[in-house]
């Protein structure tokens, strides 16, 4: 029972980073970015094939947290110099970065045989080394993110979503604001997506299927807690895989978890509606 | 001082702007009137950037900034609109707000977002000058009225001084009361200051009542210039003119 609630657990820190990823394009840009998919499935190419090339863990986290952002960056020309909508830019990234992530990572790569952070405490039990050293990322970035919204350039990220026109009158440009959010969500996604493959021990190209509606889930699950950035967003993604674990537990056939997953958002955003239409007609 | 030489603008093949050519000279406070789709606003967004002029030059202060961005522009021209959601955030609290305008024409750094107010400690004492009443500060701008929610945005565009004002109905959306004194602050601000303020309105009573001068733009021209303090005028004479 222990393996299960500890799996759950890693998993639901290793997700909190797309969760945060997607407030950020969500709720503080209002932008709903599908190509955060491309992201997680980037950083776990570049990762699996910095491994076959000899790069240490820790370089190889570095690398993918520089390159990353790279893949919001395109996003964000694509939105805001072709002027594509949200929905045609995740399609065209998500579909360029697939042939990009085949290229780097083939179809699949078992790296279960490289060294990797998990393995790097001495003296502690892999699992627990994985919870803690998932747990104490998540909660950095958690951290980070928060300090950052407090800081001028993040009260203008925040003002950016809100209200561009707002920014263009403070003389400042909302894209520069726009671009910086997409690529700080697209690095965490990333990482995300590289430190998937160091715990999994192996890359597949369809590894970043249906992580967007995993990540929307654990946030909705979040925002019901509450409505700022905050631990709620690591309790949302771990509830989320509580929920995901309880149905494996109950032996229902795991290929209906996308179907559940689905319904649990649907049942979500509804709730969140009529909680919304609520407070307003009052 | 602002130079507006035959400035042009077309729509779709329409002059909103029609080889517009008017001075405001310093301390000028200028009320433009005239009817719906006569060019009003399309002035104003030229001047303020949003829109770029086709044809013509404009000029503030001997500068030529016909083709500065409205970013560029936003570093002496401020602009409020009469929709009261668009001058501030509404989701952040009244501080933040305060403190995003004063980061105008300085970089945005990694330093803690409310510290810039303690440097600025007379657009805090107007801030409470403004709400009088109540400790507004920690307020979420969302739980402000609408007349609130102007004055907010009327501070945050005057927290740095600009050389030009533009005013788009900011009272428009106000009732009478709050409306009356939205103008008044307008009005000691920008004597006080010496800001060339430009205010688009459609009452003809505020017209007469404030500023200087009014604009009558018609087709996209200026088809009178009247100084208020030279020549008595009645608002059924303004109507007339404004045909």
């Amino acid at each position: 029972m222990w393996d299960l609630v500890e799996t759950t657990l890693m998993f639901g820190c290793l997700y909190t980073l797309i969760v945060i990823s997607t407030w950020i394009t969500s709720i503080l840009l209002r932008y709903d970015d599908l190509s955060l998919e491309a992201a997680f499935g980037f950083g776990g190419a570049l990762q699996a094939r910095l491994f076959l090339y000899g790069f240490s863990p820790i370089t190889s986290l570095i690398i993918v947290l520089i390159t990353g952002p790279c893949v919001g960056a395109f996003t964000g020309f694509l939105h805001l110099f072709l002027g594509l909508n949200n929905v045609l830019t995740g399609i065209i990234v998500v579909s360029i970065f697939f042939s990009i992530n085949m290229f780097i990572g083939t179809v699949n790569m078992s790296v279960i045989q490289y060294k990797n952070i998990f393995s790097m405490l001495p003296g502690v039990a892999t699992s627990t080394a994985t919870l803690l050293i998932l747990f104490s990322i998540a909660l950095a970035i958690l951290i980070f993110t928060s300090w950052l919204l407090t800081t001028q350039i993040g009260l203008l990220m925040r003002a950016t979503g809100s209200n561009p026109l707002l920014v263009t009158h403070l003389g400042k440009s909302p894209r520069r604001y726009f671009f910086f959010s997409l690529m700080l969500a697209h690095m965490f996604t990333a990482l995300a997506g590289a430190l998937f493959v160091q715990h999994t021990g192996y890359y597949s190209i369809s590894s970043n299927i249906g992580i967007l509606v995993i990540a929307l889930t654990g946030l909705m699950i979040a925002r019901s807690l509450s409505k700022r950035l905050g631990i709620e967003l690591l309790i949302g993604s771990c509830a989320y895989q509580a929920i995901i674990a309880f149905t494996l537990h109950l032996q229902i056939d795991p290929n209906w978890s996308r179907f559940i997953t689905a319904f649990l958002l649907i049942a979500l955003i509804s709730l969140q509606r009529k909680s919304d239409a609520h407070s307003q007609q009052y | 001082m602002l130079i507006l030489n035959n400035i042009s603008v077309i729509y779709h093949g329409i002059k909103a702007l029609n080889d517009l050519s008017i001075t405001a000279y310093n301390d000028d406070f200028i009320t433009i009137i005239g009817h719906n789709g006569a060019g009003k606003s399309t002035l104003i967004k030229s001047i303020e950037g949003r829109v770029m002029v086709d044809a013509g030059s404009i000029f503030l202060d001997n500068l030529d900034i016909t083709r500065c961005t409205i970013v560029q522009r936003a570093s002496f021209i401020s602009t409020l609109h009469q929709n009261t959601k668009l001058g501030s955030i509404h989701d952040m609290t009244v501080e933040e707000n305060v403190a995003l305008a004063l980061y105008k024409g300085k970089n945005a750094t990694l330093d803690n977002g409310l510290k810039i107010l303690e440097k600025h400690p007379a657009v805090l004492a107007h801030l409470e000058q403004l709400f009088p009443h109540k400790d507004i500060k920690k307020e979420k701008v969302v739980n402000l009225s609408g007349g609130e929610r102007q004055m907010l945005a009327f501070l945050m565009a005057t927290a740095i001084p600009p050389r030009l004002l533009l005013l788009d109905e900011p009272t428009a959306a106000l009732d009478p009361a709050a409306a009356e004194r939205m103008l008044e602050f307008i009005t000691i601000f920008v004597r006080h200051h010496r800001i060339i303020t430009i205010m688009i309105t459609h009452d003809l009573e505020t017209a007469l009542s404030q500023g200087n001068k009014i604009w009558i733009i018609n087709h996209g021209k200026i088809i009178h210039e009247i100084n208020i303090h030279e020549r008595q005028l009645s608002v059924e004479q303004l109507k007339l003119m404004m045909q």
